[in-house]
């Protein structure tokens, strides 16, 4: 049974709890940093980051100013275009796990040159993967794979004390978003699921996606179409290149 | 409608697919999971159907309750004489093909069909922890102590689990501060730190962790005080220990040096799903030999807990 997170930004505080669970659980390292004049820190994801809480600030059309909060992390996409790309050059170097739907990047994504690692992260319409320059590992969410087919939750959604982080079987995580939106809609008549069909991380927004994050929602599928067909493209030439040698 | 074929109820079902999981997770367990999942599945659906079968029940008396005075204490437990029939019917020839060495289960199905062995006397002497009942018994049969425990453990947790659900709402109403079973006496298996609390609060969700104690014979869980020993009550923290490995701290060993006794723990908190509570001590053995390693006793004995 394929499995869902839930991430109810209506309820989110901003602590970041979840943010300090992913690294703690995962032991992943520091970063330098400094001040910005924002609370979102670091200022994106990176090999050492796979959440982040996102902050963003405007003012509406009533002159009132939203403080928007988005705990940003893979969409463990239900058909994941970074695997159909990598596919395409290294397979392997992605796996989808059928079980739980967890996409996973494995320690053959350091064979990727930082091109094709380059075309696997545009391919991603929510600007979720990163690669490690120095040992050229390709990183992001696990969806706690190892918590989670232990029977576990997931780091983030254990440490959520608001509510925001929920998660478990996909069905039950779509059925509990429609529940929450029809809720919430009470007061934000504009708010909205993202992506509820492609994802396996369904964010309720009470605002519009661009006042979240740019990447909040998929692009038109366009753009995502090109790469892939660009990236496909590539490939027979690069099998022949493997070929000779 | 509800199935009279054990193996087919809900509960059940609900061991198997426990099992299969718990197997995934923990392959070295998966021999002696296996060896368990049949029996325990019957049992599971023995008490499902004991359950919604109406039997004159035993007074729920809050003035023996407050006084420690488990509802089956000193209960003859004629009322559940059919019961324990069936389920020993049912039980001892799975419990006989499910062990290598399962001759014994036939030796003491043998012994029951006959009259010659007076089931409900036997479970009273399990009921009031009587081993020189039991050890004679079991040399009258010829077979080892340990067999007979296990059968009469299956048995009567069986059709007291069936009575517990009937006794549930009543003593739902009740206050029961003790380290064991309000139904049955018998010590707890297994404890849980609860979910969170629906805090009624819009922006928060939190609480959570108390603590329930699962009955190791018929599964009746009760909330006990999470600072204490259920063995003995010691609630010095001086005296007491907990014990888990690095990577999952939801599972883990209570131990008392007070009275020497431990008692797994596990905090549901860490969950995506409730673990199946009769399944799910055996994905957790690996807790009671590091335990017993350290010279700890279980508060609950039973088969595969107990080593040699």
């Amino acid at each position: 049974m394929p499995k869902a997170f839930f991430i109810d930004t209506s309820r989110c505080t901003a602590c970041r709890g979840c943010q300090l669970a992913c690294k703690e659980w995962h032991e992943l390292p520091t970063n330098k940093t400094k001040q910005r004049g924002t609370h979102q820190n670091p200022p994106d994801l990176n090999p050492g980051n796979y959440k982040l809480v996102r902050f963003n600030e405007h003012m509406d059309d009533i002159g009132v100013v939203r403080w928007n909060f988005f705990p940003d992390q893979c969409r463990h996409c239900v058909v994941p275009p970074c695997k159909e790309v990598a596919d395409m050059i290294l397979e392997g170097a992605i796996l989808r796990d059928d079980t739980t739907g967890a996409v996973l990047f494995t320690d053959k994504t350091k064979q990727l040159s930082a091109d094709d690692a380059q075309v696997v992260r545009e391919s991603c319409p929510y600007d979720i993967p990163r690669r490690n320059e120095e040992t050229g590992l390709m990183s992001k969410c696990t969806m706690c794979f190892e918590r989670v087919t232990s029977g576990m939750l997931p780091a983030c959604v254990k440490v959520c004390p608001t509510g925001t982080m929920n998660f478990g079987e996909r069905e039950a995580m779509l059925e509990l978003a429609n529940k929450r939106l029809a809720e919430v809609k009470k007061t934000f008549p504009n708010a909205m699921l993202a992506d509820p069909d492609f994802t396996s991380a369904i964010f309720l927004l009470t605002d519009a996606p661009e006042n979240y994050h740019t990447y909040a929602v998929a692009a038109a599928p366009e753009p995502m179409d090109r790469k892939r067909f660009l990236a496909g493209l590539g490939k027979p030439l690069r099998r022949v290149f493997a070929n000779l040698g | 409608m509800m199935t009279t074929t054990p193996g087919a109820t809900p509960s059940a079902q609900a061991v198997q697919n426990a099992m299969a999981s718990a197997r995934a997770i923990r392959p070295a367990h998966a021999e002696l999971m296996t060896a368990f999942e049949k029996p325990l599945a019957i049992r599971a659906g023995l008490s499902d159907i004991f359950r919604g079968d109406a039997i004159p029940l035993p007074d729920v008396r809050p003035d023996r309750l407050a006084q420690g005075a488990a509802v089956l204490m000193d209960d003859d437990l004629l009322r559940l004489a059919p019961w324990l029939l069936q389920a020993a019917r049912e039980l001892l020839p799975v419990l006989e093909s499910s062990f290598p060495n399962g001759d014994a289960f036939h030796a003491i199905a043998t012994s029951v069909a006959t009259g010659e062995f007076a089931l409900r006397e036997k479970v009273r002497a399990l009921l009031d922890g009587d081993s020189a009942t039991i050890s004679q018994s079991a040399e009258a049969i010829g077979v080892q102590d340990g067999f007979l425990v296990l059968a009469l453990q299956m048995i009567a947790g069986a059709a007291i689990a069936g009575l517990a659900e009937q006794l549930r709402n009543e003593l739902a109403h009740t206050n029961w501060s003790y380290g064991y079973c309000p139904v049955c006496a018998s010590a707890p298996g297994l404890s849980t730190l609860s979910r969170k609390d629906d805090v009624q609060v819009e922006a928060l969700i939190g609480g959570g962790g108390k603590k329930y104690l699962h009955c190791g014979l018929c599964g009746y869980n009760w909330r006990f005080k999470r600072n204490a020993c259920p063995g003995c009550s010691n609630d010095d923290p001086h005296s007491r220990e907990v014990l888990y490995a690095e990577k999952a701290q939801h599972e883990r060993i209570e131990a008392c040096s007070k009275c020497n006794g431990y008692l797994l723990c596990v905090d549901l908190r860490e969950y995506e799903q409730d673990p199946n509570f009769l399944a799910h001590p055996l994905a957790l053995v690996h807790l009671d030999i590091l335990a017993q390693g350290k010279g700890y006793a279980p508060l609950s004995r039973c088969a595969w807990n107990s080593f040699s």
